[in-house]
């Protein structure tokens, strides 16, 4: 993936290009908003990773910039500023995701990733299929082997959310928000116990386990061993 | 209600000043009494002694007729003066007197009578004293005097005495409640401010143009010691928060760098330890977190709030926590009444209840009957949301410090948790303007939140 970089801060922006060349990603990083913005005119990048706070021209300038030009690149806002007006205003402004500093590289890759996607979106699909598991969106039906299992709506809109990412990791943090709406951790754990409900529904009886929980990062469901 | 004037320490003294200068009146009384009606007494008793001596001296000397005549005589030229000779039989036979009185000695040896006089068309009666002899073989004499002066300054002192007393008294008491009820009036000014200002966390002053003199000064003064109070508050929370914000920066860092360092030894033994290294900075990056929100929501006005509907709030809560309280065997009971909405933030409200409810299912206690529930209704427009438990609860003491930042009661200090929970709900609510309070449930928790309710 070719990921633009604009962030004013120079150590963080060195290891999140740092980390994403780890992860196999091509990054073009630049310090403030000016260049960053002949940068993304250039529509050549698969996502755009936007700090809000920028010297010359603001995170919020850049985005309403791009998109008077319709450059439909993604873009996601990296930002200390986390209070929901700030989440809201960025959203408002023509970003796609918003991600509060400090973060972890794991929630920043999933969720560059899932921007990524959203380019040839699953959502369009009505039918998701991870080897023999299949969700029907149109009538919320799920089988296993041709089997129907019987999931809980909140059951299903967990299936759902995992699928629509199938072979990728999803982070805790955005199946709170995805799920269930919660912009915050709670001290219960409450994933876990929808997670192995869910696992309990769809992986049970089977040789091969599709739900995998990736140790730090968050969960996934795909074919392959992990 | 007129009980309290009195109690006002001002309205005491008034009392007691009335109680002393009833005193001094009664003692001034009693003299000014000793110096006129006595004295006036004495010479009245002197000049009936006169009279009487020379009587008896003209009589022993010169015989009856003499003293007849001297009596008629002295009865013309006199209207104070009274005189009766008289036979055994009672019967006048000189003097001015009409009839011998009824006799009544008082210890003194004088007789006390009354004589009705005419005065135009009116008939008055004095009181008059006299002294008697009765000569052997002889007439019988009276010699008095009309004292009806003396009486007429006794009745005019007492009258004085007792109108004053009354007057004192009176004053006294409508003084100690007028003062009482001025002072009460103006610490209340006072207190009322200074109470309302401290459940207001410090905001606000005492208006002190309503109240003059020195009451003026307390309240200048108090409001000095609110400012600066205000002013020592503001630098540490300031201070707090640029060291919580200050702080996260390099421990982003550290977390970012650490992170680097799992995905390049993912594979190998160490990773184990640099990933405990990471949930570690993602605990501390958590409190700080915590602490600049509850900062921030401390420090700010109500923002755009949007009517927000509790009722689905509560609902989704209760959807989400469903399969945990089935895992841990907890009864939920709930009673949730239909849409119930409030002016606020959703995403802080369904924060501050999460927090509630995680509590009161990381203090449950582990056994078969176990049970939460939550209550979502409406009262003379307040609507109260409760959250019960039968679980390990808090003592009483303890209900006001577990708000406070980093508490953490001796007997959880084992379980997990930063002590930050509990000051970001009352902080959320704060700017809500709701309140939180904790109740005992008997066992276990109740805990109620107020919200005043926005729509109809």
């Amino acid at each position: 993936m070719k990921i633009l970089l604009i962030e004013d801060d120079l150590s963080t922006l060195n290891f999140i290009r740092k980390g994403l060349k780890e992860s196999g990603h091509v990054v073009d990083g630049f310090s403030n908003g000016k260049d960053g913005l002949d940068a993304a005119y250039l529509n050549e990048h698969d996502v755009i990773i936007l700090d809000r706070m920028l010297p010359e021209i603001d995170g919020l300038t850049i985005v309403t910039k791009i998109r008077n030009n319709k450059i439909t690149t993604p873009v996601l806002f990296l930002s200390a500023l986390g209070e929901v007006d700030d989440r809201v205003k960025g959203l408002k402004a023509g970003g796609d995701d918003y991600l509060t500093k400090p973060f972890s590289f794991s929630e920043l890759i999933a969720r560059i990733e899932a921007l990524n996607r959203r380019q040839n979106p699953k959502s369009d699909i009505d039918i998701l299929e991870v080897h023999d598991l299949l969700l029907n969106k149109r009538s919320r039906k799920v089988t296993r082997n041709s089997v129907l299992i019987n999931l809980q709506p909140q059951e299903y809109k967990l299936l759902e959310v995992l699928m629509e990412n199938s072979n990728e990791v999803i982070t805790r943090t955005m199946l709170l928000e995805k799920v269930w709406d919660l912009h915050f951790d709670p001290q219960t754990n409450i994933i876990d116990v929808h997670i192995s409900r869910l696992r309990k529904k769809i992986d049970k009886d089977h040789k091969v386990q599709l739900l995998h929980t990736i140790r730090g990062a968050g969960y996934s469901i795909q074919y392959n061993k992990v | 209600m007129f009980l309290n004037y009195f109690r006002a320490l001002t309205a005491k003294t008034v009392l007691i000043f009335s109680l002393f200068f009833i005193f001094i009146i009664i003692v001034l009384s009693l003299s000014v009494y000793e110096f006129t009606y006595k004295v006036m007494k004495k010479e009245n008793n002197r000049v009936i002694d006169i009279e009487y001596e020379y009587l008896v001296k003209t009589y022993l000397k010169y015989g009856p007729q003499q003293l007849y005549l001297t009596i008629n005589q002295r009865s013309k030229n006199q209207n104070t003066a009274i005189y009766i000779a008289a036979d055994e039989y009672n019967d006048k036979i000189a003097g001015n007197l009409n009839s011998w009185p009824e006799q009544k000695i008082d210890k003194d040896g004088y007789i006390n009578f009354e004589i009705s006089r005419t005065l135009g068309a009116e008939i008055i009666t004095h009181i008059c004293r006299a002294k008697t002899i009765e000569f052997k073989n002889g007439p019988k004499i009276l010699v008095g005097r009309d004292v009806q002066p003396e009486i007429l300054i006794s009745n005019a002192l007492t009258n004085l005495i007792i109108f004053t007393i009354i007057f004192i008294i009176f004053s006294g008491i409508f003084g100690s409640i007028f003062l009482g009820r001025y002072t009460l009036a103006k610490v209340n000014i006072l207190n009322n401010a200074i109470q309302s200002i401290t459940d207001n966390d410090l905001n606000g002053r005492i208006n002190n143009k309503i109240i003059n003199n020195e009451y003026k000064q307390i309240a200048t003064n108090v409001n000095r010691m609110l400012e600066r109070i205000d002013e020592l508050v503001d630098n540490s929370k300031n201070i707090s928060g640029n060291i919580a914000h200050d702080l996260k920066k390099p421990l982003t860092k550290l977390k970012s760098n650490l992170e680097l360092a799992a995905l390049k030894y993912k594979n190998k033994n160490n990773a184990k330890y640099i990933n405990q290294a990471i949930t570690e900075a993602d605990n501390l990056i958590k409190i700080f977190n915590a602490l600049l929100d509850i900062a921030s929501f401390e420090s700010e006005k109500k923002q755009d709030f949007k009517t927000v509907n509790l009722t689905l709030i509560i609902n989704s809560l209760i959807e989400i926590y469903k399969p945990i309280f089935e895992e841990k065997k907890i009864e939920l009971r709930f009673n949730i009444e239909k849409n119930l909405e409030v002016l606020g933030n959703k995403i802080l409200l369904t924060q501050s209840f999460t927090n509630i409810l995680d509590n009161a299912i990381k203090y449950s206690k582990a056994d078969k009957n176990s049970f939460i529930e939550i209550n979502l209704f409406n009262s003379n427009n307040i609507v109260n949301i409760e959250f019960k438990d039968n679980g390990e609860g808090i003592e009483e003491k303890d209900f006001n410090r577990v708000f406070d930042r980093f508490v953490r009661l001796e007997k959880h200090r084992q379980t997990e948790g930063n002590g930050l929970g509990l000051s970001m709900v009352k902080a959320i609510l704060k700017l809500h303007e709701a309140q939180i309070s904790l109740h005992n449930n008997n066992p276990g928790l109740m805990v109620k939140i107020n919200f005043i309710k926005t729509n109809q």
